[in-house]
């Protein structure tokens, strides 16, 4: 299972899409959830939104969106067996949000629900102990942005702390030990090569390690703007170069002064992701800046490529 | 830079006493409701700015650091130096803006007794509903906005919206927020009196013989301290509603009237303009005011129109010399990249034109190297904002 977290705007669902493309390329089946809503990888692979039961974007790839009314009745019901309270708290739509929010349930259902794929086995039996190979590889979190994503990280002990005892305290230890085993759970934190995503990505970095009740698999740097003049022989011509394109004027004037800019882009960036490695000594890859008008999938099938140096 | 049909945005910023800056995360909110108030004060205005969770760094060098809900005045001249031109009685005041804080300050201004006051206050769940009940950042950032307005210390008020993944959430959360607190809790855990909630009956009932089966089955799933706490939170909760109701009432109509202003901030990127179109869409529908757009980090290219191909179809010339030619065929490559950059970019701001009419201001920025994080660097957004 692997969390993609991040601030808001720095490609979350991207590079979500790209994991699971590469995945499913290799012949692994995976999955990708996303928060009701979003639907953003539909739109990604130019699909119909998906639901609540999983729809195909690709072949071996498919996604979910997690509704929290459909998931809560789920988890009372199947897991918890406790369809007496669903019934009469959470079917009530105002009264939800508030347990919800007071319990911190919804970030547990939410984190809930993944551990239930995680169970789900090709045969169709289901939980912690079914024997046999899982229906899925690769579970994909497109997770909500920083804040509320280690708020979901963090919700199972949460609940335990309030609960103390009981049939939902047993089960957040469940999904609290799944979250903390290495050799299953990983977070992928996605940042841009700008000073504030970089900082926070620090931040959030060392709030998890602090914690240490999840592994981080590593960072993605996303739209990192491509070198400029990276071979020697090049980087001699181009003082040369930029002379004689200021001296004349018009468009190679113009080429001099969006390459200089180019270069300048490229060199801020290279400092944020010193910064990232130097302070953090995570596995970390670079993702290109995208200069198609829309991603498409064969946009995310590219960048899943350049993911694959990671594995 | 907005069309010569529309008003400006100085004109907008003048002619109100309320600016509600909306957008997702990541746009550059805040950065731009600090800029247009810091240019508002420069102009002669008293000016306050209130963000939630504002860059690290613009908060330190607007020197509101670690002070929560409290306007905390801003020395321009010390802070731009000698060769600004300040107009007379311009000042400029940041507030940064704390759920919890403001929950605490709601408490106190409606709850009927000390006694109420403590309850919630020591509370377990006190804590977690004020910082994570949806709505909540919201609510209370309403809340301060109308304080502030109320106030009448400021010919200006800009609130930087809490980020929502949908701008229009920040509208609706309110409202949410006070059915989830009244019909939800209220009208299903505790009996009405009247066709008041009754908080004196509530405490007695609610625990009444109707409902024990309920409760016996809730306090298997949750255990007993948890339903214990959770009841005696809810029933001092109750207090505070009649006060909350009619708060949430004076926010709609102020956002509503000639004094206020919406105006969104957008990347030029396909899904959060589509989201400013959406957000225009429904303000309008709910008869709140939308005044303007602004676009921010628009990237800018040297050069118009379709670029050749090759350098050697432009006014470069081949030097014979290979590594020299590479390279000039690499400036080609860079100068190519940004000028579709540009296109793409422009394509979509063309596209929300065309959909909200040419009556708005949409003002551009352009993408600017480094970071922003100090007032010389908000002054220089201010030349993009007129």
């Amino acid at each position: 299972m692997l969390f993609v977290l991040g601030k808001g705007g720095v490609g979350k669902s991207v590079v979500s899409a790209s994991l699971g493309l590469l995945a499913a390329e290799r012949g692994r089946r995976a999955i990708i959830t996303e928060a009701a809503g979003a639907e953003t990888m539909a739109a990604l692979f130019d699909r119909e939104p998906v639901g609540y039961t999983p729809g195909r974007l690709a072949t071996n790839l498919q996604a979910l969106s997690i509704q929290p009314g459909a998931a809560v009745e789920e988890y009372l019901v199947r897991t918890l067996k406790f369809r007496l309270v669903y019934e009469m708290v959470f079917r009530n739509r105002f009264v939800e949000p508030f347990m919800s929010a007071v319990m911190g349930l919804s970030d547990l259902i939410t984190v809930g629900k993944v551990m239930d794929l995680e169970w789900e086995r090709v045969d169709g039996s289901f939980g912690p102990d079914a024997e046999g190979p899982n229906k899925y590889d690769l579970i994909i979190v497109d997770s909500p942005a920083t804040g509320h994503g280690l708020s979901l990280l963090r919700s199972p002990q949460a609940m335990m702390d309030v609960t103390r005892v009981g049939p939902l305290f047993n089960n957040a230890r469940l999904i609290r030990d799944l979250l903390a085993d290495e050799q299953k759970t990983g977070v992928v934190l996605v940042t841009l090569a700008e000073d504030m995503p970089v900082s926070e990505t620090i931040q959030a970095a060392t709030e998890l390690r602090e914690r240490g009740n999840v592994h981080i698999s590593g960072i993605v740097v996303n739209g990192v703007v491509p070198p400029v003049f990276d071979d020697p022989a090049t980087a001699e011509c181009w003082d040369r170069v930029r002379r004689q394109g200021l001296e004349l004027g018009g468009a190679a004037a113009e080429s001099v002064r969006d390459a200089e800019r180019s270069l300048r882009d490229r060199n801020r960036a290279e400092e944020h992701i010193a910064r990232l490695r130097e302070t953090l000594g995570l596995p970390l890859i670079e993702l290109p800046l995208l200069s198609k008008r829309d991603l498409d999938a064969k946009a995310l099938a590219e960048l899943g490529t350049v993911l694959g140096a990671w594995s | 830079m907005s069309d010569s049909s529309a008003p400006d945005l100085n004109e907008v910023v003048k002619a109100h006493k309320v600016l509600v800056i909306c957008g997702t995360g990541g746009v550059g909110k805040t950065t731009v409701s600090a800029s247009i108030a810091l240019g508002a004060a420069l102009a002669g205005q008293r000016v306050l700015v209130m963000t939630i969770d504002p860059a690290k760094r613009l908060a330190d060098s607007l020197g509101v650091v670690g002070k929560l809900n409290e306007a905390t005045p801003i020395d321009l001249r010390a802070a731009l130096g000698d060769d600004v031109e300040l107009s007379e009685g311009g000042s400029l005041h940041a507030m940064m803006l704390d759920a919890k804080g403001t929950w605490d300050d709601t408490v106190r201004r409606f709850a009927k007794s000390q006694d109420t006051q403590d309850r919630i206050f020591n509370n377990n769940y006190y804590q977690r509903a004020s910082e994570s009940l949806s709505g909540s950042q919201e609510y209370m950032a309403m809340e301060r906005l109308l304080e502030m307005h109320a106030t009448e210390a400021y010919d200006l008020v800009v609130l930087d919206t809490p980020p929502t993944r949908n701008a229009l959430d920040f509208l609706e959360a309110p409202d949410r927020l006070m059915a989830v607190l009244e019909e939800g809790i209220l009208g299903w855990l505790i009996p009405k009196k009247r066709g008041r909630f009754s908080p004196v009956a509530a405490g007695a009932r609610l625990f009444g013989r109707g409902r024990e089966a309920m409760f016996n089955v809730l306090e298997r799933f949750m255990g007993a301290d948890v339903i214990r706490g959770l009841a005696d939170f809810i029933s001092a909760m109750s207090e505070l509603l009649d006060g909350m109701r009619s708060r949430a009432g004076e926010v709609m109509e102020l956002l509503r009237s000639e004094d206020c202003a919406f105006l969104m901030v957008a990347a030029p990127n396909r899904i959060a303009l589509s989201e400013g179109l959406y957000f225009h869409d429904r303000l309008a529908e709910a008869g709140i005011p939308f005044r303007g757009f602004v676009i921010n980090r628009v990237r800018p290219a040297f050069g118009e129109g379709k670029t050749p191909a090759t350098p050697w179809e432009s006014n470069w010339t081949r030097s014979g010399e290979a590594t020299y030619d590479a390279a000039v065929e690499q400036v080609w490559d860079e100068h190519r990249r940004r000028t579709r950059w540009a296109h793409v970019d422009r394509h979509h701001i063309n596209a929300l034109k065309a959909h909200c009419g040419p009556t708005l201001p949409y003002v551009e920025i352009p993408e600017l190297e480094g970071e922003i994080h100090d007032l010389d660097a908000l002054r220089l957004l201010l030349a993009y904002l007129e």
